[in-house]
């Protein structure tokens, strides 16, 4: 027994590197159940914080950039605005639309830090559960498709993007809808992958990628555009590289998209999936 | 040495600070290469720091990065190695009588020492935490050319640090 106090005392530097080195690991596996928790949510508001008062002075910087993505995005929709269509036809009356519901609500929101050299990146935005956002809520850019909200506190929200290892997308090809899971191999901010088409799908460079219909994204969220896809030997699916439409070194405001029937979605598949 | 401890946890505060808002953000090399300042305050700390403590303050450092780029235990592993080979490295370049002074620094062990001991250290951390951010996809070669890439960028802050306050012995 004193040999045994003694080893400790001997070693104990060593040996209390190796119990906070499992505390570590244990805290990089649980990665996913941590976002949970408390203390997480508790150190979200301490940096978002910081990374609040920081984006309130480099603001400033970027208003240019800011403005030109406003400005388009004002264009189109003005685009689909009725006066922007002239009425060729004055038989139809319009009515009081009582068939269709609102299916997604859109809420805006402010990047206020945000990373894209690293390999697990991360988006911070502005408003968290008292503007409405919860976990799970698309988010998108004018661009086009940036990533999912993971955890919320009150004030701010965490986007997993595109340019997470951990993070996948349910994708398809625009009018040809063949799907595919949208990951990121980690090596270039630009360029994702997509795993699981088969073979014999008929595709070309330049083909647009958008999302597919799932309980958080709605359809037809442009992803990006082929650059390449190609075979691979003894593999039954291709190997496809896609040229994101968001520019993850560019990017103030987003859009969190809430599906207001996903309650519903999910408790009946989770029942026809029983 | 209380005095000495107080100087180190405010320059901890400097150094997270200026990490989490100023060098998060740069990168060179389409983001090969980034700095990792925030390590000099436990590459700075007094050499007489008893080696139970050296670990938990490691330990916390890295933890607190963690928590500003949301890698919950990556940067606490990393900072951690630093902190657990730190004697063993200053055991090996350490002159017969010892070095004199509290602090390592250019003026206290001489231009070559500081820089065997402080790249070392560096390239510890680097190596060890490219390699947890890569481990999942695989890719080896990657992150050990991210660790080395940053290695340098992270030394030059360092060496600037030094130059800087050579001639302020005091910090």
């Amino acid at each position: 027994m004193k040999n045994l106090f003694r080893f400790f005392y001997q070693n104990g530097f060593v040996i209390g590197f190796i119990l906070l080195q499992i505390i570590s690991i244990w805290l990089i596996i649980n990665y996913t159940y941590f976002q949970q928790s408390k203390l997480y949510q508790a150190s979200n508001y301490i940096s978002g914080n910081i990374s609040a008062k920081k984006t309130a002075i480099t603001d400033y910087l970027y208003l240019d950039d800011a403005n030109r993505q406003l400005v388009e995005e004002n264009a189109e929709l003005k685009n689909d605005k009725v006066e922007s269509f002239a009425i060729v036809n004055k038989d139809y009356v319009v009515i009081n639309d009582t068939l269709r519901k609102i299916k997604y609500r859109h809420y805006t929101s402010k990047v206020i830090n945000s990373t894209y050299t690293k390999v697990e990146n991360f988006i911070t935005l502005n408003k968290g559960t008292i503007g409405g956002f919860k976990p799970n809520m698309a988010v998108i850019s004018a661009d086009g498709l940036v990533g999912i909200i993971t955890s919320v506190s009150d004030n701010f929200s965490i986007v997993l993007p595109i340019i997470h290892p951990r993070s996948w997308f349910s994708v398809q090809v625009k009018h040809k809808h063949y799907f595919g899971i949208l990951k990121w191999d980690g090596k270039n901010f630009n360029i994702a992958q997509i795993a699981e088409v088969a073979n014999h799908a008929e595709l070309s460079v330049g083909d647009t990628i958008e999302t597919r219909e799932s309980d958080i994204f709605p359809e037809g969220i442009p992803v990006g555009k082929i650059m390449s896809a190609e075979y691979v030997e003894g593999s039954n699916f291709l190997d496809i590289s896609v040229d994101l439409f968001v520019d993850f070194t560019n990017i103030y405001y987003v859009y969190a998209i809430e599906n207001m029937m996903k309650l519903e979605q999910d408790s009946i598949e989770l029942e026809g999936y029983k | 040495m209380i005095s000495t401890y107080i100087k180190s946890a405010i320059g901890f505060a400097v150094l997270v600070l200026l990490q989490v808002l100023i060098l998060n953000e740069v990168s060179l090399f389409d983001g090969w290469a980034q700095p990792y300042l925030y390590i000099y305050s436990i590459i700075a700390l007094p050499m007489q720091i008893p080696k139970r403590i050296l670990l938990p303050i490691g330990f916390l450092a890295g933890l607190t990065m963690d928590m500003f780029t949301h890698t919950p235990g990556i940067h606490a592993s990393a900072t951690l190695t630093l902190a657990f080979a730190r004697p063993y490295v200053l055991k090996s370049i350490r002159p017969r009588e010892g070095f004199e002074s509290f602090v390592p620094s250019i003026n206290s062990m001489g231009g070559i020492k500081y820089f065997t001991y402080s790249g070392l250290l560096v390239l510890i951390h680097h190596l060890w935490l490219f390699g947890l951010l890569y481990f999942s996809s695989g890719l080896l070669f990657v992150a050990i050319g991210h660790a080395l890439l940053s290695s340098l960028f992270t030394m030059v802050f360092i060496l600037l640090i030094q130059f800087f306050s050579q001639t302020n012995k005091s910090f």
